[in-house]
């Protein structure tokens, strides 16, 4: 007895206080984050469509080319027209 | 807008049908085979040569595909020869990567460019196209 309380360990706290949050919260917290992430990215992928073209930043200068790769067929001659 | 193919005849035959739909627009063609085009630095400037003097402000790096293989093209990479391989991979990844490389200084002398690449979901990686699904990963 006498030499538990004399080790150096018996001045350390040996109690760990978790902060008073519960699991409910964590959860809540959890669902708001997933919630946000997934309605950015709805967003992201529907401002596409939904915002004006930005190509004419593009259209300066006298006679802007753009060069179209693999153009006389499929995906490259549908972007051509 | 300048169009890309290997086959000059139907190049030919696309730029005369996009004129005839829009009168007022230029078209300029350019003839390169993507799946055997030398990959070396004479080689694309020769290719690029006729261009230098224009304003490029868009690059769409579209060419690709299974690298033409129509015969079984789901297939593991044992059943594939070396030549069809060579060729998948020059002209899905090698070509698009040169090329945006060599016309690089063009598209910076005439910023804001823009230059769109385009992708495939294999990106991810499919099984039995794992070839062409590593060229999309490396170009998407």
């Amino acid at each position: 007895m006498s030499n538990n309380s004399s080790s150096p360990l018996a001045s350390l706290p040996l109690t760990l206080t978790l902060p008073n949050v519960d699991i409910a919260t964590i959860l809540a917290g959890l669902g708001l984050a997933s919630l946000s992430y997934n309605a950015y990215r709805l967003l992201a992928a529907a401002a596409v469509y939904l915002l004006p073209s930005r190509l004419y930043l593009y259209h300066h200068d006298s006679e802007p080319y753009a060069l179209v790769t693999g153009a006389s067929d499929g995906i490259g001659l549908a972007g051509s027209l | 807008m300048i169009i890309h193919g290997r086959n000059p005849a139907k190049l030919s035959a696309v730029a005369a049908s996009l004129k005839s739909s829009f009168p007022a627009r230029t078209f300029r063609t350019l003839v390169a085979d993507a799946a055997s085009f030398p990959q070396t630095n004479a080689a694309y400037e020769e290719l690029f040569a006729p261009l230098q003097s224009l304003n490029i402000t868009v690059l769409i790096n579209n060419v690709g595909n299974h690298g033409g293989v129509t015969d079984r093209p789901m297939r593991t990479v044992a059943d594939w020869n070396a030549e069809e391989l060579e060729a998948l991979v020059n002209l899905n990844l090698s070509f698009t990567l040169q090329l945006t490389r060599a016309l690089l200084p063009l598209l910076k002398r005439c910023e804001p460019a823009l230059i769109v690449n385009c992708g495939s979901v294999a990106e991810a990686g499919i099984p039995y196209i794992a070839p062409y699904s590593g060229t999309k990963a490396v170009c998407p």
